[in-house]
């Protein structure tokens, strides 16, 4: 099968999955399995008729309509499923973002989702109630979490996806000195954002320093670890995902 | 005879899809040969309608799934094999006894017994 068909048959998967309203590690599942799928018919198509275009246009024809499987796959979705994909509408990667734009994106969500419930909702129930509570309404550190929250899944987030890029050589060759320095670049800034809500707690550096030193130090030092474990992991997945969501279908 | 294809197989798949199982596992393509073998070629699915069927019995815990090791030369594309669980057996054996009472109504009904 040469690079041009395995693309036509590609799109023919994609026109359908692409559409549909399941989490992206669903996609990538149903992906090969369709892809599977329609490179076995191509190939009984292509043994039948001996020519690779008409066996490519016959698979994708017998494959059926992108559109009524996108329904079909939608109606067969479970509940967890659809509850995952609401989640992903507002956490999740949209193709064809950059890392920066996502994990930018990404912490301004869960900025707000975190001071939505940690603010937001107590005192909203408290006006409800008729009862102003002052606990509620006081500025205090709840509204300091979700800031601390936001200021830490920007560059964390974003160097993961630098590990993992280097990891795998997308979007740039493989190279383990650049894990290696990102992976430091990554224990620096779990450290930092130690320190910082330890300083901001005791309001005072020194104490914040005496709060989060050795053990802090130490899951500092653990986390690029713990990283770069969830990149071997996820990370071939995750680039499988972005490549077929960047095909272009038309 | 014409083929037998669209809403005719609506509400049909689910339990022919266990019965092709009965015999033993199968990716989706096997599945669809055994359907359209017993079917005698009058059959005519929409082969990728077969994997949202497929997924709903999976969820339900009738069928399982596991992947094929290799791709066998498919470019990273793998099948996902597909096996009956003992529910899946349960509700073939029901779905069984329900069409033969279907078939046994309407057949009085319209004057054609089975």
């Amino acid at each position: 099968m040469n690079e041009s068909t395995r693309k036509q048959l590609q799109i023919a998967v994609e026109k359908a999955v692409r559409p549909a309203r399941v989490g992206w590690e669903h996609q990538v599942r149903i992906r090969e399995e369709l892809m599977a799928h329609v490179t076995g018919i191509f190939e009984e198509e292509w043994g039948r008729l001996g020519d690779e275009a008409a066996a490519a246009q016959q698979a994708v024809r017998r494959f059926g309509d992108p559109a009524k499987l996108t329904d079909e796959l939608n109606a067969s979705r479970s509940f967890e499923r659809r509850f995952a994909y609401l989640l992903e509408r507002w956490f999740g990667w949209r193709a064809p973002e950059s890392a920066a734009r996502y994990t930018f994106r990404l912490s301004v969500r869960i900025f707000l989702t975190i001071f939505a419930l940690l603010v937001v909702v107590p005192i909203t129930l408290s006006l409800i109630m008729g009862e102003p509570n002052n606990r509620a309404m006081a500025i205090d550190g709840r509204w300091v979490i979700p800031c601390l929250a936001c200021a830490a899944v920007f560059p964390l987030g974003f160097l993961y996806f630098k590990i993992r890029d280097a990891m795998f050589g997308f979007g740039s060759p493989r190279s383990w000195p650049r894990v290696a320095s990102y992976g430091a670049l990554f224990a620096l800034m779990v450290f930092a954002c130690g320190w910082a809500s330890a300083t901001l707690g005791a309001w005072s550096w020194q104490e914040g320093w005496d709060l989060i030193v050795p053990y802090w130090l130490i899951a500092s030092l653990v986390a690029p670890i713990l990283t770069i474990a969830v990149a071997q992991i996820r990370g071939p997945a995750e680039i499988r995902h972005t490549e077929w969501s960047l095909l272009q279908l038309d | 005879m014409e083929p037998i294809q669209g809403d005719k197989l609506r509400g049909h798949l689910e339990a022919m899809i266990l019965s092709t199982l009965d015999c033993g596992e199968a990716h989706g393509l096997e599945i669809l040969r055994r359907l359209e073998e017993a079917g005698c070629g009058l059959l005519r699915l929409k082969e990728g309608s077969l994997y949202p069927a497929l997924y709903r019995l999976e969820a339900a815990g009738e069928v399982k799934a596991v992947w094929e090791e290799d791709s066998h030369g498919r470019r990273g594309a793998r099948r996902r094999i597909y096996q009956l669980t003992t529910k899946g057996k349960r509700r073939l054996e029901s779905g069984r006894i329900e069409w033969q009472a279907f078939v046994r109504v309407l057949g009085g009904i319209l004057g054609a017994p089975a």
